[in-house]
C-alpha cells in the first residue's frame, strides 16, 4: 500500500501551519481581546457619558444668577424653614391675631410634632403605630391655637394667613359661641419645613431644573407678607438658669 | 485555429500542476495569517486606543469636577431653593381654602339672619354647624342659602342632621355637609398660572 500521508504534509507542510496558527490565535489571542476591547469600549463610552453630563452641569452652573439665587433662597427660607423652628411661628400666628383684633387663649403643641429628630427616633422603638402616622407628616409643624373675637375677624385672620409668607395651613377649625357674644375657636394649623438633603456624590447629580411652576410658586411666596420676621434671642443649653 | 501542441509527458504535467497547486496554497495560507494577524494587530491598536482616549476623559472628568467644585455653591444653593420651593408647592397644593369656605359659611348665616353656635370644620373636610333661628322665615332663608350657587361652590352635600323647635324658643339646628377640596385645587392653580 502506498503511503501518502508523508508526502502529503510535506507538501502542505505551510498550510497546515498557518491553519494550526490560525485555530490556536482564535481562541488565544483574538477572544480575549475581543471581550477586552468590548470592556474598553464600554467603560469609554460610560466616562464620556459622564464627561458630558458634568459640562452639561457646568453649562448650567455658569447659567446660574448666584445673587438672585441667594436671594431666592432666602425668601424661600422665610416660606420653609430648614429647621423646626416653633418660636418665630407662635410669634407671627400671635402677630397675625393682633392684627386682626383676635385674642390668642390658648396654644397647644403636638407631642412629638415638634420633637427634635433624636427623640423622634427615641420614639420610634416604644409607640411605633403613632409615629408611623406622624410620619406621614414628619415635614410639618403643627400645633393649635385658640382665639377669641368674632366670625368676621377669623375670617379676615384666615385670609392673612394663607398669605403669610412662612406657610401656614389649617387643618381644623371648631368654633363655638361664647356667653359674652364673642366665638372661642380652635385651629390646627401646619406649618411646612425642609432641611437640606446632603448626602451622594453632589457634583455628578446635574443641576435641578427650576420649573415654569416652581417659578410661579416663587412669584407667589415673594408676594406674601412676611409675620414670622423676629429675632428670637438663642439661649445656652445644658444649664441650671439659661437666662443668665 | 492553432493547435496546442503538448510537448510535456503527462505526468510531468501533473508534477508542475502540484507544485503550482502547492505555491498557491502556501501563499493563500500565508495571506490568511497575515489577516488574522493584521486583524489582531489592528484590535491591538483599537485597545490602545480605547485605552488613550479613555485616560483623555478621565482627565477631563477631573478638570470638569473641579470646574464644578469652585461653583459648589451655586449648585447647593440652587438645589436647596428646588427642593424648598417643590416642598411649598405641595404644601400649598393640599392647602384648603378654608378663608374662601369661611366666608361663604359667615355670608350664608349673615344673610338668613340665623344666630350660630358652632361650626366645626373638620380635618376629613366635615363641616358641622349648629345654629339657632328665631322664625321659621330665617330658617327658611338658611335652607335656600344653602342651594345657592356660591355656597355650593365650597360646600356639598348638606344635610339637616336635627332640627328640634318648641313654642316661645328658637329653632335649634344641625347641619352637616362637605368642604370641597377641587377648589383648593383650581385657587392654587389660579394662583400659580396668574
Amino acid at each position: 500500500m502506498k503511503n501518502i500521508g508523508g508526502p502529503f504534509l510535506k507538501s502542505y507542510f505551510v498550510p497546515i501551519l498557518v491553519l494550526i496558527t490560525i485555530i490556536a490565535l482564535i481562541p488565544l489571542a483574538l477572544g480575549p481581546i475581543v471581550v477586552n476591547l468590548k470592556i474598553k469600549n464600554e467603560q469609554y463610552q460610560e466616562k464620556r457619558g459622564q464627561l458630558s453630563q458634568l459640562n452639561k452641569k457646568i453649562e448650567d452652573l455658569e447659567e446660574i444668577d448666584a445673587d438672585k439665587e441667594n436671594f431666592e433662597l432666602q425668601e424661600a427660607e422665610k416660606a420653609v424653614p430648614s429647621r423646626k423652628e416653633l418660636a418665630p411661628l407662635v410669634i407671627g400666628v400671635g402677630n397675625l391675631a393682633g392684627k386682626n383684633n383676635l385674642l390668642v387663649s390658648e396654644m397647644k403643641l403636638t407631642p412629638g410634632k415638634v420633637a427634635t429628630d433624636s427623640a423622634a427616633a427615641a420614639e420610634k422603638s416604644t409607640k411605633p403605630t403613632e409615629v408611623a402616622t406622624d410620619k406621614e407628616k414628619k415635614d410639618e409643624l403643627s400645633f393649635k391655637v385658640a382665639l377669641v373675637g368674632s366670625l368676621e375677624n377669623l375670617k379676615k385672620f384666615l385670609a392673612d394667613l394663607e398669605e403669610a409668607k412662612q406657610l401656614l395651613g389649617i387643618s381644623s377649625i371648631q368654633g363655638k359661641l361664647q356667653t359674652d357674644g364673642s366665638f372661642r375657636f380652635e385651629l390646627g394649623v401646619s406649618a411646612p419645613f425642609k432641611g437640606i438633603v446632603s448626602g451622594g456624590d453632589a457634583i455628578a447629580k446635574p443641576v435641578p431644573k427650576l420649573s415654569d411652576s416652581l417659578e410661579n410658586t416663587l412669584k407667589q411666596i415673594l408676594k406674601f407678607t412676611s409675620y414670622t420676621n423676629v429675632s428670637v434671642p438663642s439661649v445656652p443649653t445644658g444649664v441650671d438658669n439659661p437666662f443668665q | 485555429m492553432a493547435q496546442e501542441i503538448n510537448l510535456v509527458p503527462e505526468i510531468a504535467e501533473e508534477e508542475i500542476k502540484k507544485g503550482v497547486y502547492r505555491r498557491k496554497t502556501n501563499v493563500a495560507a500565508l495571506v490568511s495569517l497575515f489577516i488574522v494577524v493584521a486583524i489582531i494587530l489592528g484590535l491591538f491598536g483599537a485597545q490602545l486606543l480605547l485605552l488613550l482616549l479613555e485616560k483623555k476623559a478621565a482627565s477631563d472628568i477631573e478638570q470638569a469636577k473641579n470646574e464644578i467644585k469652585a461653583q459648589l455653591n451655586k449648585d447647593i444653593t440652587h438645589r436647596a431653593l428646588v427642593e424648598k420651593l417643590t416642598r411649598a408647592q405641595d404644601f400649598l397644593a393640599l392647602r384648603n381654602p378654608y378663608s374662601v369656605g369661611f366666608d361663604r359659611l359667615v355670608k350664608l348665616v349673615t344673610d338668613s339672619g340665623v344666630v350660630l353656635k358652632e361650626v366645626k370644620f373638620g380635618e376629613n373636610g366635615i363641616v358641622a354647624l349648629t345654629a339657632d333661628a328665631a322664625t321659621s322665615t330665617e330658617l327658611s332663608k338658611l335652607i335656600s342659602g344653602l342651594e345657592d350657587a356660591g355656597f355650593s361652590k365650597s360646600f356639598a352635600g348638606a344635610q339637616l342632621t336635627s332640627l328640634t323647635g318648641s313654642v316661645g324658643k328658637p329653632y335649634i339646628m344641625t347641619l352637616d355637609f362637605r368642604f370641597v377640596k377641587q377648589e383648593a385645587g383650581a385657587n392654587q392653580k389660579k394662583s400659580t398660572n396668574p
